[in-house]
């Protein structure tokens, strides 16, 4: 049976009332998301074709949860509860992924992989979100606004309804929060 | 970093971004005033910026999902070398949770399989899960069962990684292995013993499987079965509640349709605490079948799911004796009684069912029992609950004693019954749809499509039953009876329907055939009934589609008709009914005043019956819709005080429907028309105010139910007239308000089918818009209105008022281009 989407919205819920191990039981079903994502990229008739950045929310959660029936604080507490969940679990996935990569040895860098990381910063989840920890320990709000634009995939409107701020101040925030993580990302590394 | 210079690094950030070159260079000179790191920190952070163009623009799912994509691996993993002191030499295969490989063991050297968790998602819970299946295995030691050597722990640099090892087996399924050795019927149940022998030691220890299938039954060369993946057993009575949530949540569609075929019928509802062992003794039933029929009791991997889980849950298998006659008797009664649907009638055991087997196999009486006549007439009795009565017990008991004392005889028999029987269950069904269940449907507001959707798959069955040698002319009367209702939901003018006329009038004309072959002997008023329905059905169908001559001539062969069945039936209120209702059909192809005598009859016939029976509904619908005509035609030829007592009593009668069944969209729809007939009255009586006031009254109520069913043509057509009716009565007070009405109603005409209904609404709408541009002073768009209402009667011109509003159209056309 599809996962019920009840399901899901409670797991959602508990987790926002403060019950930890709610993740947990989401874990499997964004993997699954993940999977058919991956999926599609293999299978992809048009290469190049990426889903749009609320899409991807939407594909990865509102497909499956009745937000009308979350008794959520609206669409927008939805969507930055969302955004959370997702960077945690996705992190936890890239994190696991390096391990077996690296046999474990977290130390020992894969030469390829890293200068695909030096490449393309933001490719790896793992940096990004030692990176935005630190913003986060500095700025709050600017972590929360890369939170919502990148791991929520959440555009600059709703990330502003969300925040309860203005649009520009988003965009400024995201600006500066860009150059800060890059600057922090190529320093790491 | 303190939160004021952090504010002040943003401040010259954004502000320098203004500029370019030496000015931004000297700004933040400037702006610094010899603070060097504080000017370093705000360069460096500029320099990132044309870097920044693409970064984290794409979301991290995607970034998550192209690695997954572009890594080799089908799910992104690697197989480690090693776990623990196992080497891997390759994956056997893979379930929802875990991966199992196959691996070589050093000490002592030999070939294990390994089961892990697939790596990198390790949950809390899963662990929890895999140490509990590991635990739970560890407590078996049966040679059925593949045996476990070692539950422990490695670390994969993913943090502990759980696996275990255990008995590597090299074996065929037991589907092929039964092929492929080409076992015969002994062999094949004395194969099912040890299966079943395996998993009661698993009950034993308090394990139940939950997943036994021919794909989880290895055979290996020496014969033995191994019954495989515990994974997703359960410790009896041990976390039912979260092992509900994790079947839900982790078991996907696709895996679950994959081993739907073996699951009983209260595991498929997912209901954790009614499975228990005895559900591992129904799918071992399964398999049993499966082995000896070569086909499983049930083709469900093609069903929807939630078909599939009600045919698991509610259709009783052919029994393996028919599909394979060999079967027949003890064979079939064991496998019978692993199948029960109600696991207490099951064998309370795996024990219990290899035993019987067992006994088979040695010639020995079973123990298992076929079911009793009684408790299969039962079984039916409880599906068809609605249509089990007094008479129904009664009449279990009599074939119950019947078919006891023939039980003997048998098997030649026992087909004739048992298709006997699938015949009667099947027009059992249908004769409950067309009679029941689309019956209570009509009370609910939205149902008009799946009325006719259910009547349809009736009809399908009865046509099908009808070639039948089982056929006889009570079948014959409920397919005109089908025939009847699914042309009232395709397009009874006077009742909710789909607007599908032309279909509607093709079900009567079927049903009239149906019906005219069967008033004659040996039931001739029963034929003479369905006749005259399909008569007056046709009838009301040509009043519509303005086609009198052929609703006249309809109308009074179905009186002819009724009357000579009211005289075969003196007494039956069925026929004085019908009588009413041909009366009515009759006056309404007469002229107002000759019509008269016949609405008055139909009123007298329906009074008399609610003088008998006061709280009878149809009875009450149909004299107030007598009462209507009456009343309408009095004022329609200009005698309002005559026709107040007759609005007053179908009021009051509508009323009490009302009061009998609220929610019943037609018992509304005749209030409303009540309202509407008032408003007429009023108008007579030149009460504008009290007239407009009854229309608006009547137009929210039609509101309401054309909302609740947009498919109801009936409420859409009325809704149309009323509005019409309001933009009318408004043309008194205020052409723009009146303008609007006519408008609306012209979008609401534009919905209407049949096409002739259609034009007509659009036709008096688009003249009201023409009336009002008139009145408004607009002479150019009030004429090409009335050009437009004149091409539109054009298409009907049937009927006389057609033929005369196309002329008074182009009339008033005319007239005002001339003005120009």
């Amino acid at each position: 049976m599809q996962p019920a989407s009840d399901e899901i919205t409670e797991l959602l819920q508990a987790w926002s009332q403060g019950d930890p191990s709610a993740i947990g039981k989401l874990v499997p079903l964004v993997y699954d998301e993940l999977h058919r994502l991956a999926k599609r990229y293999i299978s992809d008739e048009r290469p190049g074709h990426t889903l749009q950045t609320t899409a991807l929310v939407n594909e990865a959660y509102l497909r499956l949860v009745d937000t009308s029936r979350a008794g959520w604080e609206g669409r927008t507490h939805f969507f930055g509860a969302c955004s959370q969940v997702m960077r945690h679990i996705l992190v936890d996935w890239a994190r696991s992924r390096h391990a077996l990569k690296r046999g474990g040895d977290v130390s020992v860098l894969d030469l390829n992989e890293a200068i695909a990381a030096a490449k393309q910063p933001g490719a790896d989840l793992v940096a990004v979100d030692d990176a935005l920890k630190a913003l986060e320990a500095i700025d709050a709000r600017k972590g929360q606004v890369v939170e919502m634009r990148f791991f929520g995939g959440l555009s600059v409107k709703e990330t502003a309804e969300i925040l309860k701020v203005s649009p520009e101040t988003v965009q400024r925030d995201w600006k500066f929060a860009k150059s800060w993580l890059r600057r922090e990302l190529t320093r790491r590394h | 970093m303190d939160t004021e210079r952090w504010r002040r690094i943003e401040e010259l950030y954004h502000s320098a971004l203004q500029l370019d070159g030496n000015r931004r260079t000297t700004f933040l000179e400037q702006a610094c005033g010899g603070d060097e790191s504080l000017w370093s920190e705000v360069e460096s952070l500029l320099a990132e910026v044309q870097r920044t163009d693409d970064l984290l623009e794409t979301p991290a799912v995607d970034v998550a999902a192209r690695a997954l994509a572009a890594s080799s691996e089908p799910d992104g993993h690697s197989h480690p070398a090693t776990i623990g002191h196992y080497r891997i030499i390759g994956q056997i295969g893979e379930g929802g949770m875990g991966t199992v490989y196959e691996a070589e063991q050093d000490e002592p050297r030999r070939i294990v399989a390994l089961k892990v968790i697939k790596l990198g998602q390790t949950t809390r819970e899963r662990l929890r899960r895999f140490r509990l299946e590991s635990q739970a295995l560890a407590r078996l030691q049966h040679p059925g069962i593949a045996q476990i050597y070692e539950a422990s722990t490695a670390d994969t640099g993913l943090g502990p990684q759980p696996f275990f090892a255990m008995e590597f087996i090299r074996g065929l399924p037991l589907r092929r292995y039964a092929e492929a050795r080409q076992l015969d019927t002994r062999q094949k149940l004395a194969l099912m013993v040890k299966v079943c022998e395996a998993v009661h030691h698993a009950h034993q220890r308090g394990l139940i499987h939950r997943d036994i299938k021919p794909g989880n039954i290895l055979v290996d060369e020496s014969g033995q079965p191994k019954v495989l993946d515990f994974g997703v057993a359960r410790v009896a009575g041990v976390d039912a509640q979260e092992d509900g949530e994790r079947a839900t949540m982790q078991t996907g569609m696709g895996e679950l349709v994959g081993t739907l075929a073996y699951m009983s019928p209260e595991q498929v509802v997912g209901d954790p605490f009614e499975v228990d062992t005895r559900s591992d003794v129904y799918s071992l039933g399964v398999i049993l079948y499966e082995l000896l029929s070569g086909e499983p009791p049930y083709q469900v991997s093609h069903l929807p799911l939630p078909e599939a889980v009600l045919t698991i849950r509610e259709v009783e298998p052919e029994t393996l004796g028919s599909v394979r006659s060999e079967y027949r008797g003890d064979v079939e009664t064991v496998v019978r009684k692993a199948l029960e649907k109600d696991k207490s009638r099951r064998y309370a055991s795996a024990a219990e069912l290899s035993a019987d087997i067992q006994r088979y196999l040695n010639e020995e009486p079973i123990a298992a029992r076929p079911p009793s006549t009684a408790y299969q007439l039962h079984k039916f009795a409880r599906r068809h609950r609605a249509g089990v009565t007094v008479a129904g017990v009664m009449l279990l008991a009599l074939c119950g004693a019947v078919v006891s004392v023939a039980w003997e005889a048998r098997i030649a028999r026992r087909e004739r019954d048992r298709a006997q029987q699938r015949f009667n269950d099947v027009r059992d069904l249908a004769r409950q749809v067309i009679f029941d269940l689309q019956n209570k449907l009509a009370t609910i507001p939205g149902t008009t499509q799946v009325r006719k959707d259910l009547v349809a798959t009736a009809i399908t069955y009865l046509g099908t039953l009808a070639k039948d040698r089982y056929a006889d002319q009570g079948l014959q009367r409920e397919l005109a009876t089908a025939y009847l209702r699914i042309g009232d939901i395709q397009g009874n003018p006077n009742k909710q329907n789909l607007g599908e006329f032309a279909a509607a009038l093709e079900s009567y004309a079927k049903a009239e055939r149906l019906a005219r072959a069967l008033a004659g002997p040996p039931a001739p008023a029963q034929g003479q009934r369905l006749l005259a329905d399909a008569l007056i059905a046709q009838a009301n169908g040509a009043l519509f589609a303005d086609d009198n001559a052929k609703g006249r001539a309809l109308a009074i062969e179905a009186l002819r008709v009724v009357r000579e069945r009211a005289r075969s039936e003196p007494d039956s209120a069925g026929a004085q009914r019908q009588l009413g209702a041909a009366l009515q059909s009759v006056a309404a192809f007469a002229p107002a005043r000759e019509g008269l005598p016949y609405l008055q009859e139909e009123a007298s016939v329906f009074e008399k019956i609610l003088a008998q029976n006061r709280g009878d509904l149809d009875g009450q619908r149909n004299a107030a819709l007598a009462h209507k005509y009456i009343a309408g035609r009095c004022t329609w030829m200009g005698s309002p005080d005559e026709a107040f007592t007759h609005f007053k009593r179908a009021e009051e009668l509508d009323e009490s429907c009302v009061r009998s069944e609220p929610n019943y969209p037609e018992h509304k729809m005749d209030l409303a028309i009540d309202l509407s007939q008032w408003s007429d009255y009023y108008e007579q009586k030149h009460d504008i105010a009290k007239a407009i006031e009854n229309t608006r009254t009547a137009l929210s109520i039609r509101r309401e139910l054309a909302a609740a069913d947009p498919n109801d043509m009936w409420a859409q057509n009325r809704l149309a007239y009323i509005v019409i009716r309001l933009g009318y009565l408004q043309m008194h007070t205020s052409a723009r308000q009146a303008m609007a009405s006519y408008r609306e109603a012209r979008s609401i005409a534009q919905r209407l089918q049949p096409e002739s209904v259609r034009a007509e609404r659009l036709a008096y709408a688009i003249w009201g818009i023409g009336d009002a541009y008139k009145k408004l002073g607009d002479d150019g768009r009030f004429c090409s209105a009335y050009v437009e209402a004149a091409n539109l009667y054009g298409i009907l011109k049937r009927s006389p008022l057609h033929t005369a509003a196309v002329a008074r159209a182009e009339e008033l056309s005319r007239g005002c281009t001339a003005n120009h």
